[in-house]
């Protein structure tokens, strides 16, 4: 399943804007969205249809914008460096750093202190996570040996969390929360989040894209990488800064999400694979497009309350993910 | 006084607490074209990786047209000397054309990061890019995608990435082999016309005809050390 010879940023910018403004229109099931555009047309910027869209509809759809990009621009970003197409922060483990960052900064009440202890956590343990693993590049003869210790990476960081969340379970509020938030999903989120979340994700965003002829070279192997000219060692570590800051931005913003830096990059790639000045925005452009969406889908679906955002993407992720895995397999075979 | 293309003294190498190259010494000057030959596992290709600054050595020095090998910048090696490898990887995905670009990069104009994103390939460009394709017939192959390509194609687009990076030094590990004589006649052609412009060319080869048709020297690589082959050698007499 890819969108051979339709994707490209013509198409997908106003698709993003379309599905921003139609997300920013509609409110959670049950609420009539006629009511809002009526008071829009009747009162303009004085009413109280202004000040949802505002203040409530755009911050939280923002947010779902930039933590879509995020996690595609550092999917894609991650599967070049280790060659490896599923490889993305949440299966490397980066992900589970983050998260563990920020449940540490709820757990420990920074949260409630300042809006930035959030962001700044998950991205400096998912900057952590990342140094390890570019420290055990150096003695990882394989990518797919590299791959394996992010899983394990990865299961370090869950148990951890797992950890933090029974010492927090005496404290029913601070446990809820931590839940809530490890389910990933976009409920009450404001400009506050977002100011927190943005400047990071739009720091590593332009960190990777600085980056994309190095990356170009990347994808024939270091060594083929630094014969071009590119100085591979120092190329590396931008990369791990960039992928953790957007890693750490994705989770702030929107908790933990998974599978869509495997799934975007990998559905937009057969167009824009060439070049990463192409494949990076296309890929920013689609998992902006795809989260909006997904949170829209979460916030209209039929039940007792909303689908949390990254049980969403989760359901939808993982069929694509296997199925990648199982035509793979089948080449090998 | 002679600068030369490629001069290497006293290299030494140790894998595995073996010495692989044990006192290296080699010296090419422009427009020189030299061969390597060995049994596998020699240490030819560690040679040519010291050589281009790719692996460390134990011991010695390597200078690229008179600047010492360490000193450059990865960016201003890469427009120096370009290396082909004996098992390069070579993404199923790429176009040949997006391969054979690549060997553009050093000679990009540096730029910021967010004004890099435009640039495009100039006419400056597309002219090696075009040169480079001619020479190992890959032209009418340059949309194709490296995982449709045989393997002898394959070898091709990258000795063609090489070959676009025009450099005046080459090194090149195995260069015909997987490929067809026609097209092997016609890369060792392009070879030495770009070494009758200046380039200096040393490959690792082991095709005795090829070597002696297209080569000024013939070294071969024994026991960590490196000797000249006394074989007559035809280009050398027709000069």
């Amino acid at each position: 399943m890819t969108f051979k010879g339709s994707v490209n940023a013509r198409i997908l910018t106003p698709t993003l804007i379309v599905l921003i403004v139609v997300a920013a229109l509609v409110g959670p099931r049950g609420v009539d969205s006629t009511l809002l555009l009526r008071d829009l047309w009747s009162r303009g910027l004085s009413g109280w249809g202004w000040l949802v869209l505002v203040q409530l509809r755009l911050p939280r759809v923002l947010i779902a914008a930039s933590t879509g990009a995020a996690l595609s621009m550092a999917g894609a970003a991650l599967q070049t460096w280790l060659r490896n197409p599923i490889a993305d922060a949440g299966i490397l483990g980066i992900s589970a750093w983050g998260a563990l960052g920020a449940v540490l900064a709820l757990y420990l009440g920074l949260s409630a202190v300042t809006p930035w202890a959030q962001p700044v956590m998950a991205a400096a343990a998912a900057l952590l996570a990342l140094s390890v693993l570019l420290l055990a590049r150096q003695r990882a003869e394989s990518p797919e040996r590299l791959l394996m210790l992010g899983v394990g990476l990865g299961g370090i960081g869950a148990s951890l969390i797992s950890l933090v969340l029974s010492w927090s379970l005496p404290d029913w509020k601070a446990s809820r929360q931590i839940i809530a938030w490890l389910l990933g999903g976009l409920d009450g989120r404001t400009w506050v989040h977002a100011a927190a979340a943005l400047p990071l994700a739009i720091a590593g965003m332009a960190l990777l894209l600085a980056e994309h002829d190095g990356l170009d070279a990347l994808r024939l192997g270091p060594l083929e990488a630094a014969s071009l000219g590119v100085d591979v060692p120092h190329l590396e570590w931008r990369l791990v800064v960039g992928t953790g800051l957007l890693a750490g931005a994705a989770a702030a913003g929107a908790g933990a999400i998974g599978f869509v830096g495997i799934i975007v990059p990998y559905l937009v790639r057969s167009t824009s694979f060439a070049r990463h000045r192409h494949w990076l925005i296309h890929s920013g452009l689609a998992g902006a497009a795809f989260l909006v969406l997904a949170d829209l889908i979460a916030r209209r679906a039929p039940g007792a309350g909303e689908i949390q955002l990254g049980v969403l993407t989760g359901l939808l992720g993982a069929p694509i993910l296997l199925r990648q895995l199982l035509i793979k397999q089948g080449h090998a075979q | 006084m002679t600068q030369f293309a490629l001069s290497a003294q006293d290299i030494v190498a140790v894998r595995q607490q073996r010495r692989v190259l044990d006192g290296i010494d080699l010296c090419l000057i422009p427009g020189q074209v030299a061969s390597i030959e060995g049994a596998s596992g020699v240490g030819k290709s560690t040679l040519l990786h010291i050589l281009a600054g790719l692996l460390t050595q134990d011991a010695g020095n390597v200078s690229i047209a008179g600047c010492a090998l360490e000193t450059l910048a990865p960016r201003e090696r890469a427009q120096r000397l370009a290396i082909a490898q004996q098992t390069p990887v070579l993404p199923a995905e790429l176009s040949v054309l997006e391969l054979v670009r690549l060997g553009r990069l050093p000679h990009k104009v540096p730029g910021t990061g967010v004004l890099n994103w435009f640039w495009q390939e100039s006419e400056f460009d597309a002219e090696p890019i075009d040169r480079a394709l001619t020479a190992v017939g890959l032209r009418s192959l340059a949309a194709r995608t490296l995982g449709s390509l045989s393997g002898g194609e394959q070898r091709r687009a990258h000795l063609a990435r090489v070959l676009a990076q025009e450099t005046p030094l080459l090194l090149l590990d195995e260069p015909t082999t997987h490929l067809d004589q026609v097209t092997a006649h016609q890369l060792m052609k392009e070879l030495q016309h770009r070494a009758e412009q200046g380039t200096a060319i040393l490959m690792v080869t082991h095709d005795a005809d090829w070597v002696s048709r297209y080569c000024d020297h013939e070294l071969r690589l024994e026991n960590g050390r490196l000797s000249a082959l006394q074989r007559p050698n035809q280009r050398k007499i027709s000069r």
